[in-house]
């Protein structure tokens, strides 16, 4: 079940259609009991229909987001949920003698307990088909082609196939494998493109002692081999071939219910099949679960980060809609103080606006919903070509239960809005408004606020106090935060100078959210947990800050402005006009500031973030530990000499190769011996060779600083101890956890205890590896953690400590070229000659390359995402600068009057807005690399390579189109202001 | 005593609102002369066509038949960027409402129309300052006009329509909004002006206390000139 922080979307969505629906029914009958309301409150929607677009366009924005975001996640659990589906067909469980998730080709067992299995399992409703399998990964070639697949599953089920399974060729006509001849067998779609291959092809399948020849059939569809790449043929014949008459290694097994609904049952028949498999060593995974689990878990976490994202967009929507809302009382003052004046009651006026909002609202949101999903179209667009790389295919899918969130969340969202807007705008005095007399200047806010501030307090204490308590940085932030605006609050309602207490308030907010880590920990401990939520509330709290700051001292920033730009004559009339309006309207100018702030500090952010994620990946050198090329073989064909095999073939050269280091694996099940929790984990365990031993130059971000006598002062003196002492091993940094998720942690499984990433130093650690089927234990000590940026995973020990418990081939190999040696055309020559072992070799610069290109399409997608945002800012300069050509009307008259040319007036709406975007870009250009200078800073001891880089070229596109894009929306109101004719203006009968 | 030659000149002008759907004749072939360095006052009852005139002698407006000629020139003939200029330098204007820009203080109004001339903020504000001391307000600069009395904001209205020294000074109901004894200081500083500067004043008024501080009075009704021309 997909979720969003924790609370399943069906709940949400049922929660938010109910309050939907009780605000819809309540807005409803009052509008039916009081109908001339409603009539006065909808009557505006046509008189001015761009006014009317523009407003649509901007409430709807929060809508977009979120249908995105939540289409996005649909997207991907629909399609990862298909694959599943495609590849395990009707198999929901499988039943192995190696440890769950192990490769396959371990353990083979007997068939009788095939046939205990199905007796057991014979009376069990849930259970619909059982079906055992030898499986096996091989090289496979089209010797007619002679292109080959480095690794096809051998699916080799038994007679009860034909009941399990529905066999058909790509053309669905029925098949069965009886229909097969002794040396035939059909292969899916996939494989067949790759090798080229027709029916009638010879094959040549790599599996067991000797290659054997195979003839094509066919290529079909439906195996539930479990496998995307497969050669299917009878279980007899795989035996003969992999040598193991009367022998399995899988059993498959079928629930009742589908190829999707069956999962459901999962649980039961994992219980049921563990009771009559117990102490036999057999494992059973409900791989169907599992993968639609993995599926759902995708969905939440792709959600879930396209929601954080997109949150500052979303505010900045909110702050658009109070902004319109606002223009829109301004515009009708004088019409709502004469409605007062005859009798209209303050919660009429809230109800017409309300009204009003409302009916925006509903086309806001249906725009909204539909724009959401061609969003969600082109972010699948680019995320298929990411996903393409994998041979795999993305399935747009839309569930309605998104649409449904997306449509009620972004309704109720902007109806509270307009709601407080509404009863903000009611409370306006009638003769000021009448008259239209400018609100007067308020020495002191009144004790509604110092209300407000003392519950800020109060409640910001209280976060403090949780936060501190459970170590959640996020609410001590947002405590801290809250407690400076309360105290900003109670001082003005004692009447302490606005612009003063508003810049220090701000300042210290500002400095509050930059204070560096270090500090932090002197000040609170370092014992923090810090999410991703805390860059949402440092960023909105930082924009807040700054924004405070500039808009309560503007007028010196534009006094200098003018100062030193109005030096130009011809500069300085349209200067002046358009400065003092900025000025003069803080409020305005502080909102549109604010929505700029808030989208280009996220924009800036990630960008900085990129680039130095790109650096970081781009470190061949030490992410690949100083070697050239990686290759795995085959398990079940592997070389048993590297560097013997390579001087004997043809189109290898030994002397290009300066170091071969080899590396085995082998899934494990590990736990920590003075773990608090002692449960065995999936893991893996490598064994390294020592050539690797004396030739990796893969760094810690974590050393023990002595073991057994020795002292580690270099990653050398580990890996020398590593080679001289069996037993000692190191881990990777995926196993250690991180005190923020902004580090590199993605430990699902296997976490250890104790230490933490950014710890300085640690003690030497045991950890306990069990073999699952053979029931082979043994205890390592772990000395070093790897560093977090490479392709290191799992736990790494000498060879040799591993032939003493597990012998297992080598199966990845690490070349270390001499200078000059080109490496793609090195790992070409090394697969096209180790062809029959399965050998797949990149270049470790092709594979960075490869990474970072998909890291930076996929970093690039959430900044275009988040870019969405700068909609919000734009319409909003569109907005005021509507609002001003019609509000200044008579002042443009007596500008042109006295001598303002059509050009001039123009001139001077255009240099107001930039003035305006121009800030905003500023300060959230600013924060941002503020804050990633810092974020980048803490981070840096984790990930060697990551260096605060800034993208002066991307930033600079950044500002360029948001300012240009700016200017695109006040051309027309700023024609429009040059088009008034003074006489028209002037008129005041 | 006013120079003979005729600054302002205007021969059968008529303007007609065209609504679409009604049709109001403003003026309907309007003769007007004024000779420089004279004040005329023109009276008339609403909607008589005064504002209308006073629009299309300045170049505020155009108007469908007739000529104007201002200082020798033939206004309609020039661009509206050239009007404009010309506008800047050679005239000023006081209205009866929104005469001054809310957001600028009051030395920054004054010397608006010295920076669009391209005089220098410097000089523009050591000029604007003089102006303001020379309309009996030293003390106000940097004052907002929410915070002038009417009076006030209209001597500040005055010293921006004089700060270029124009030629023509245009005025629509100058003290429309104020009460007798500031209409009266007014009145008394315009004609300070008009006598010391030898400027040439055009008054829309619908005070007889105004009018007859004029030279002359110039009576309209229904589009027409029917006396004082």
């Amino acid at each position: 079940m997909q979720e969003l922080f924790g609370v399943s979307l069906t709940t949400i969505a049922i929660v938010l259609l109910v309050l939907f629906v009780a605000v819809a029914t309540a807005i409803g009958v009052l509008a039916w009991r009081n109908r001339i309301m409603f009539k006065l409150g909808v009557r505006n929607i046509p008189k001015r229909p761009a006014q009317t677009v523009l407003i649509i366009f901007g409430l709807m924005l929060s809508t977009v987001i979120i249908t995105a975001a939540f289409s996005t996640g649909d997207t991907i659990v629909y399609t990862i949920r298909s694959i599943a589906a495609d590849a395990l067909g009707n198999t929901d469980e499988i039943v192995s003698a190696g440890a769950p998730g192990s490769t396959p080709g371990s353990g083979y067992f007997d068939r009788s307990y095939f046939d205990q299995l199905r007796d057991g399992l014979s009376d069990d409703g849930n259970v619909d088909g059982l079906l055992p399998v030898v499986r096996e990964e091989a090289p496979l070639i089209d010797v007619s082609t002679e292109l080959s697949a480095a690794s096809v599953t051998l699916f080799a089920p038994g007679p009860e196939f034909a009941e399990y399974a529905r066999l058909t060729t790509t053309q669905g006509v029925d098949i069965s494998l009886d229909d097969l001849a002794p040396d035939e067998v059909y292969i899916d779609e996939s494989t067949a493109e790759d090798l080229k291959a027709e029916p009638g092809d010879q094959l040549l399948l790599y599996a067991g002692a000797e290659p054997t020849f195979l003839k094509l059939a066919g290529v079909v569809k439906g195996a539930s081999s479990g496998s995307f790449s497969f050669v299917i043929m009878p279980l007899e014949r795989a035996q003969g071939i992999v040598g193991k008459d009367s022998q399995i290694n899988a059993i498959y097994v079928s629930n009742k219910g589908g190829r999707v609904a069956g999962a459901k049952y999962s649980g039961k028949v994992e219980d049921s099949i563990k009771s009559l498999l117990e102490g036999t060593g057999l494992e059973v995974e409900t791989v169907k679960k599992d993968t639609l689990d993995a599926a759902d878990m995708a969905g939440t976490g792709i959600t879930t980060m396209f929601v954080m994202f997109g949150l500052f967009s979303i505010a900045a929507g909110v702050l658009l809609i109070f902004l319109i809302f606002v223009m829109l009382a301004a515009a009708r003052k004088s019409e709502m103080g004469m409605a007062r004046a005859v009798g209209t009651k303050r919660n009429h006026l809230i109800q017409m606006f309300l009204f009003e909002g409302v009916v925006y609202d509903l086309g806001a949101a249906i725009v909204g919903v539909a724009l959401g999903v061609l969003v969600t179209y082109a972010i699948a667009g680019i995320m298929a070509r990411i996903v393409q790389e994998f041979s795999l295919e993305l399935a747009i899918h839309v569930e309605p239960r998104s649409l449904i969130v997306a449509f009620t969340l972004g309704m109720l969202v902007t109806f509270v809005t307009v709601a407080v807007s509404a009863w903000r705008v009611s409370r306006l005095n009638i003769v000021r408004a009448i008259r239209d007399i400018p609100e007067p200047v308020v020495e002191k806010l009144g004790r509604r606020w110092f209300v407000v501030g003392l519950i800020l307090i109060i409640l910001g204490f209280l976060l403090g106090v949780i936060g501190m308590m459970s170590d959640q940085a996020s609410a001590l932030y947002l405590g801290v935060s809250m407690i400076v605006i309360g105290v900003a609050l109670i001082l003005r309602s004692r009447g302490a100078k606005e612009r003063l207490v508003f810049s220090v308030a701000g300042a210290v907010l500002v400095a509050w959210s930059l204070m560096p880590t270090d500090w932090f920990q002197a000040i609170f401990g370092d014992d923090w947990k810090m999410g991703i939520e805390m860059f949402f509330i440092a960023g909105v709290m930082m924009v807040l800050g700054a924004v405070w700051v500039v808009s309560y001292n503007l007028d010196v920033i534009l006094r200098f402005l003018v100062r030193v730009l109005g030096r130009l004559k011809s500069a300085a009339p349209v200067l002046r006009a358009a400065l003092a309006y900025p000025m003069k309207n803080r409020f305005r100018t502080g909102l549109t500031i604010a929505m700029f702030s808030l989208v280009i500090f996220t924009i800036v952010f990630m960008s900085v973030v990129i680039s130095a994620n790109t650096a970081a990946l781009s470190d061949a050198e030490s992410i690949g530990g100083g070697y050239d090329i990686q290759a795995s073989v085959s398990y079940s064909n592997p070389v048993a000499d590297m560097n013997t095999a390579i001087a004997s073939k043809e189109g290898l050269n030994s002397d290009s190769f300066e170091s071969i280091a080899g590396i085995s694996t082998i899934p494990l099940e590990i736990r920590q011996v003075d773990a608090v929790k002692q449960e065995w984990k999936q893991y893996v365990v490598s064994g390294t060779d020592n050539a690797f031993l004396d030739t990796n130059g893969y760094e810690f971000t974590l050393m023990a600083s002595e073991y057994g006598g020795r002292r580690f002062e270099s990653a050398r003196d580990v890996w020398q101890a590593l080679r001289e002492t069996p037993g000692l091993a190191v881990i990777s940094a995926d196993a250690v956890p991180t005190k923020s998720s902004f580090g590199m942690s993605f430990g699902g499984g296997f976490m250890v205890e104790g230490i933490y990433q950014e710890d300085k130093a640690m003690d030497p650690l045991k950890v306990e590896l069990r073999e699952p089927f053979t029931g082979k234990e043994t205890t390592l000590t772990i000395v070093g953690v790897l560093d977090a940026v490479s392709f290191n995973y799992g736990v790494y020990t000498s060879q040799q400590t591993i032939d003493q418990i597990w012998p297992v081939p080598v199966t990845t190999y690490l070349f270390k070229l001499k200078d000059g040696v080109d490496a793609t055309e090195t790992a070409d020559a090394l697969e096209s000659a180790f062809r029959t072992n399965g050998m797949q070799a990149q270049s470790i610069e092709d594979i960075l390359h490869d990474a970072t290109r998909i890291s930076f399409t996929i970093n690039s997608l959430l900044q275009g995402f988040m870019s969405l945002g700068l909609v919000v800012g734009i319409a909003a300069l569109g907005v005021v600068s509507t609002r001003a050509v019609v509000e200044r009307r008579h002042e443009i008259g007596i500008l042109r009057a006295i001598g303002f040319k059509r050009s001039s007036v123009q001139a001077a709406f255009l240099l107001e807005s930039s003035i305006v975007a121009l800030l905003g870009i500023l300060i959230g250009t600013v924060l941002a690399l503020a804050l990633s200078y810092q974020v980048l800073g803490d981070l840096q001891e984790e990930i060697e390579g990551l260096e605060f880089q800034v993208p002066w070229v991307q930033m600079l596109i950044i500002a360029g189109v948001s300012w240009v894009a700016s200017m695109l929306m006040t051309i027309i109101p700023a024609w429009q202001a040059s088009k008034i004719y003074p006489a028209e203006a002037l008129r005041y009968e | 005593m006013a120079q003979e030659e005729n600054i302002i000149s205007a021969k059968g002008i008529h303007k007609t609102y065209d609504t679409g759907k009604v049709q109001v004749h403003a003026l309907r072939g309007v003769d007007f002369m004024v000779k420089r360095g004279e004040m005329v006052a023109v009276m008339g009852p609403s909607g008589c066509g005064k504002t209308t005139l006073l629009n299309c002698l300045s170049g505020l407006d155009d108007f469908d038949q007739g000529e104007v000629v201002i200082e020798g020139t033939q206004l309609p003939k020039m661009s509206d960027d050239q009007r404009t200029e010309y506008r800047a330098r050679r005239m000023g204007f006081v209205f009866q409402l929104y005469n001054l820009l809310p957001v600028l203080n009051s030395v920054e109004n004054v010397e608006m129309p010295l920076l669009v001339s391209g005089v220098s903020p410097a000089k523009s504000r050591k000029m604007a300052t003089d102006a303001l001391g020379m309309v009996g307000l030293p003390g106000v600069a940097d004052r907002l006009p929410a915070e002038l009395s009417g009076g006030q904001r209209q001597r500040v209205t005055i010293a921006r329509a004089l700060v270029n020294q124009p030629a023509i000074i245009w005025a629509d109901e100058p003290t429309g909004d104020l009460d007798s004894e500031t209409t009266g200081e007014i009145m008394d500083l315009l004609c300070k002006l008009n006598k010391a500067n030898q400027q040439t004043f055009v008054l829309v008024t619908h005070s007889d206390e105004v009018a007859k501080r004029a030279d002359r009075i110039v009576r309209m009704r229904d589009g027409l000139i029917v006396d004082g021309q």
